[in-house]
């Protein structure tokens, strides 16, 4: 969910700002948000657990919000509500620190590398460099909180997927993700085609260090293969790419729910958390069995793993996404083969060690 | 740091291997534990090693749907948050 689409930052490759996401200005008042618990309660009274995850715009600018779910998830049963928030980690004082601890948020901070790679897309609307900001912030994290944190590097022309996670795997820090910005090909900071050609490369080197720490016996820190190995040990086709309308929505910060937060508001809007649950519910499910796998989809070898892809995602980035998908889920399938014969290894990347 | 895990001995991932990949031995599991483990009688800790594999192929079962809720949100769909 989006408590704002404000941000503290003017980052020069921001998705959210170019796709033009939702109206500036709306922010999630306390009462709302407090309501969203509610809602979510009751229409997902079927699940046993919901994670409200924070994004936005940056979600720190919002702290009343942010308070008024954690105090109304603190009135529901036990572990019905977990927390995780996407921030950039340069608004962040005190009240912050206490409210990430009081939810036992996860949190995913936005780091891309040394402050140099940093500070050239990461700077504050008037130009100010951020990354200084961004490892006291993980500091202070770390020694204030028992929130689990995962580092998030976006690699760009001139910055390696190797080189993002080499930096990554330096911090102190649970998890690491480091992925190509998605922005349409062409567009500065765009890889260029050779170095997609070797962000490709840098997949599979991934997948390798995966296989050396399940060889270990350890979670790989770099999880994003997991969940399509663990597709691959279970067996099973995928249904489609993700859960958005059935098991993921996504809620605007004027309450406006959506089967995903980053789908345009045009094209899907299920309902509003003030109308009654069961109706947004039904209209999600609608609109999944509406989604149909695009005629490509079907001839493609990556489909039973892939699902037909982001439908947020490849609306910008078409083909280039597939190609990065199709990669995926390839170097996951040469991670299950590897642990075929001894599939207990795998189910290290679910956490059974 | 994260949640620490329970320590799962050979035999309970024995079973969650099974209970993942066989989804009839997992319903049975789930409603005749005692049929499903060939078995007479379970301890109170038997039965809680039931309950925690079943738990555990959910969990599985979650971050396998969740793919994706993973990419566009905990991973970013844009490579950004
Ligand atoms: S990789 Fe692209 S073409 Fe292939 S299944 Fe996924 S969305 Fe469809």
């Amino acid at each position: 969910m989006a408590t704002t689409w404000e941000c503290n930052l003017a980052c020069s490759y921001c998705f959210v700002r170019g796709q033009g996401l939702g109206a500036p200005g709306v922010r999630m008042t306390p009462g709302l948000a407090a309501r969203v618990v509610d809602a979510l309660d009751e229409g997902l009274a079927h699940v046993e657990s919901v994670c409200l995850h924070l994004y936005g715009g940056e979600p720190l600018t919002n702290l009343p919000a942010m308070r008024a779910m954690v105090e109304r998830a603190g009135i529901k049963r036990p572990g019905r509500f977990r927390f995780a928030i996407t921030t950039n980690g340069v608004a962040a004082g005190r009240e912050a620190f206490d409210l990430l601890e009081a939810g036992r948020f996860q949190v995913v901070l936005s780091i891309d590398g040394p402050a140099e790679v940093h500070d050239e897309c990461r700077r504050t609307p008037d130009g100010r460099p951020t990354h200084a900001a961004v490892l006291r912030f993980l500091e202070t994290l770390r020694t204030r909180t028992r929130c689990p944190v995962r580092g998030s590097a976006v690699v760009r022309s001139g910055w390696s997927l190797a080189q993002a996670d080499a930096y990554l795997r330096s911090l102190p820090i649970d998890l690491i993700k480091a992925q190509a910005v998605r922005l349409p090909p062409g567009s500065p900071y765009a890889l260029t085609p050779a170095e997609r050609l070797q962000y490709l490369a840098d997949l599979e080197e991934a997948g390798r260090r995966v296989i050396a720490d399940l060889e270990a016996g350890r979670p790989p820190r770099d999880d994003r293969f997991s969940s399509r190995v663990l597709q691959l040990l279970r067996g099973g086709a995928r249904a489609a790419f993700c859960g958005a309308g059935v098991t993921a929505f996504g809620i605007a910060p004027d309450g406006t729910v959506l089967p995903c937060v980053l789908v345009d508001p045009r094209r899907a809007r299920l309902g509003h958390v003030a109308g009654a649950p069961g109706e947004w519910v039904e209209a999600g499910l609608r609109w999944r069995s509406a989604q149909r796998p695009q005629p490509r989809c079907l001839s493609c070898s990556a489909f039973p793993l892939c699902g037909g892809g982001c439908p947020a995602v490849l609306p910008v980035c078409g083909d280039d996404e597939c190609e990065l998908v199709r990669k995926n889920c390839e170097v996951a399938r040469a991670v299950f083969e590897r642990f075929r014969a001894a599939p207990h290894a795998l189910l290290a990347l679910a956490g059974v060690v | 740091m994260e949640k620490k895990s329970p320590a799962y001995t050979k035999r309970q991932k024995d079973l969650i291997l099974r209970a993942l990949t066989d989804v009839e031995f997992r319903r049975l599991l789930a409603s005749d534990p005692l049929r499903a483990l060939g078995k007479s009688s379970l301890t109170p800790e038997g039965r809680k090693q039931v309950e925690l594999v079943l738990a555990t192929v959910k969990e599985v079962e979650a971050k396998i749907t969740n793919l994706a809720d993973q990419l566009l949100c905990l991973n970013g769909p844009c490579g950004i948050c």
